[in-house]
């Protein structure tokens, strides 16, 4: 499965976006530090016009995350 | 026939390797400095310095060499965190811009690879309001001369030193669009990614220009685009293009815009389907059209896919798809453009027309980093260019046609303010070069200061006007014999016979001036000058062995059988002293 969330997250992480899933997170990637942390939130809420809130960010450490937080957003991340 | 500059031109994917030394965490911007790289086709590898190492990393000097095309270095220095007080009272604002001052001219002196410097952001939100007291003051004017002081840097060094106008992001993106607080108080990452964005573009447009990839021509429609309106249809006087009433001022003012950038060197072209006759009417009898037949460089007005015309100019013009800006209203037209030739830049003109007047400035496609004179003259050389095409089309005989061009040649000998131009010609001239020695500016220096050494130089005129200067010929003093070390020719030139009457009357100083009794002088065959192999020997020179070590000598032992054989009755030769 593809889409455009595991996209930009493989942009930021250099890996092949087949190798992002929901599961995918700071714990799994060595590559998700707290710099690309904030690469990671710039390119999601660039790429689909969200402005999390600076309460959330610290817990958007996973894919599933991300992927709930944009739908409370109204956003579709695939 | 090729303009010199455009002849080390390349395709495919430049590596470069850019590298950040900051003060802040500036970490964010990579994924859209990645991206602005890769899509001015770029291979980037990016690195970034310590959090508190600029200092050290700036003292230690260049960065290591490496086999990847382009370094950059990106001195990223603000004053957010480079003191804990920033924008509170008793911030020492002074002390701050000295330091960041001092670290910037520091990396100027030491470095010799490009550098990207930025203007300072005074802080938004300060204690005092409207409570303009000393200290506001104090710490406003600091900033205020800083970034002067940063632009005057920048200025002194172009196509070295680039400025990275953080005042002109702020300006144009607002608070909003500026900051991201959220980061900055949790990882001292003050920005937010639409100003990133922006100051990744501009890194990724200087090192465009540094590798030499860069806009040159901007080939506009008309209906809709240069006039509203259709002027086949509504006539001179139905256009919409007026200097005081919309909708037709949103046409002047665009007009206005390519006119400023014809005066830095951009070259203007036309891409209309329409009749020629009625187009031209307006360029020449509209009072209000500023855009004038003179400017440009040429046109194809007439009923043929823009794909196929746009491909015709290039060739006319001898300069790549790559370098072509291409303006239409028509969003079919821009769309085809773009699928058949990808390399051409497609800008649709916006539906919104209030926004046509800045559309060319908005991203700067043109960008350089230096304006000559040479650009500034260039529109005007184009003209002289097109005017002889168009001789040359309605003369049927050559010689007829060398004939009309009252073809007049003055030679001098170089002096300093010669310098730059020769050393561009025998850096860029690749087709009649005879030797394609690239002696460099001190090279040219030592040589203009030897009693044995003749560096004289060639400037063309015509009935159309001036080429300018586009010969250099070098030759070296063997006692009785020269020898020519260097001959050249900007491709501008050729096929009009220039390079015998130079070499004619090269021979005839060298005869007067050092009592000259035998010439020698060298091919050295390249890629690229094979259209000279022969020269030599058509001018009298007799070939005096084979190919050895990659050159071929000649050698004319009756000077005045070169002057003969090498004139042109059809070219005035003037000696200038």
């Amino acid at each position: 499965m593809t889409n455009k969330l595991f996209t930009v997250i493989a942009e930021i992480l250099e890996v092949p976006s087949t190798a992002i899933t929901a599961q995918t997170s700071a714990a799994t990637e060595k590559h998700w530090d707290s710099l690309r942390h904030m690469q990671i939130i710039f390119a999601v809420e660039d790429a689909f016009g969200v402005h999390f809130r600076d309460e959330e960010i610290p817990l958007l450490t996973s894919v599933q995350a991300i992927s709930n937080a944009l739908a409370s957003y109204g956003a579709n991340p695939v | 026939m090729t303009n010199e500059s455009d002849v080390e031109e390349s395709g495919g994917a430049h590596l470069v390797s850019v590298q950040v030394i900051r003060n802040f965490t500036v970490e964010a911007i990579a994924p859209f400095l990645t991206r602005a790289l890769v899509a001015s086709g770029f291979s980037p590898e990016l690195r970034f310095g310590g959090f508190a190492s600029a200092y050290q990393e700036i003292a230690e000097g260049d960065m290591p060499s490496t086999d990847r095309g382009v370094c950059m270095t990106v001195l990223a220095l603000g004053l957010e965190e480079a003191a804990p007080d920033f924008g509170h009272v008793n911030w020492p604002a002074a002390d701050v811009c000295e330091h960041i001052l001092m670290l910037v001219r520091m990396a100027v002196a030491t470095w010799s690879s490009p550098l990207c410097i930025n203007t300072v952001l005074a802080p938004l939100f300060q204690p005092w309001g409207l409570a303009r007291g000393s200290e506001l003051t104090e710490v406003e004017n600091s900033i205020v001369a800083l970034n002067s002081e940063l632009r005057t840097i920048a200025a002194a060094a172009p196509g070295r030193v680039i400025l990275c106008d953080w005042e002109h992001y702020a300006r144009l993106l607002g608070e909003q669009g500026t900051y991201d607080y959220r980061f900055w108080y949790s990882s001292r990452a003050p920005f937010a990614a639409p100003f990133l964005k922006l100051y990744a573009e501009d890194i990724a447009k200087a090192t465009r220009v540094l590798s030499g990839r860069i806009r040159k021509c901007l080939v506009l429609d008309c209906d809709n685009t240069l006039w509203g309106g259709i002027v086949g249809e509504d006539g001179l006087d139905g256009i919409q293009l007026s200097t005081d009433t919309v909708p037709g001022r949103y046409f002047y003012e665009f007009q206005r815009a390519v006119l400023d950038l014809a005066e830095r060197g951009v070259i203007l072209a036309l891409c209309s389907k329409n009749n020629e006759a009625d187009v031209m009417e307006v360029l020449n009898n509209h009072t209000d059209c500023v855009i004038r037949r003179n400017h440009l460089a040429g046109w194809r007005i007439n009923w043929a896919p823009k794909c196929e015309s746009l491909a015709e100019l290039a060739n006319e013009l001898n300069i790549g798809l790559d370098s072509f800006v291409f303006v239409d209203d028509n969003p079919a037209e821009c769309e085809l453009v773009r699928q058949m030739l990808p390399q051409v830049a497609v800008i649709q003109v916006p539906d919104r027309r209030e926004q046509l007047p800045s559309l060319l400035f908005r991203d700067d496609l043109f960008g350089t980093l230096v304006v000559t004179d040479t650009d500034r003259t260039r529109a005007e050389s184009y003209r002289i260019q097109r005017e002889r095409r168009e001789l040359q089309r309605t003369v049927k005989n050559p010689e007829d046609y060398l004939e009309l061009l009252r073809t007049r040649i003055v030679l001098r000998q170089a002096g300093e303010r010669d310098v730059a131009r020769v050393t561009q010609l025998l850096q860029r001239t690749n087709q009649f070069n005879l030797t394609t020695r690239r002696h460099d500016e001190s090279m040219i220096r030592e040589l203009l200061a030897s009693p044995s050494t003749l560096l004289l130089v060639c400037e063309v005129f015509d009935r159309f006007g001036s080429v300018g200067l586009t010969g250099v010929l070098l030759a070296l003093r063997k006692g009785d014999v020269a020898e020519i070390d260097s001959l050249l020719l900007s491709c501008r030139v050729l096929g009009r016979e220039i390079e015998f009457a130079f070499v004619a009357a090269a021979a005839d100083w060298l005869r007067r001036e050092w009592k000259t009794e035998a010439i020698d002088a060298e091919f050295i065959p390249s890629a690229k000058n094979m259209q000279c192999a022969d020269f030599w020997e058509r001018c009298g020179f007799v070939r005096s062995g084979s190919l050895i070590d990659g050159v071929i000598r000649f050698r004319a032992v009756d000077v005045t059988e070169v002057i003969s054989r090498s004139s042109r009755s059809f070219i005035t030769v003037e000696a200038e002293t």
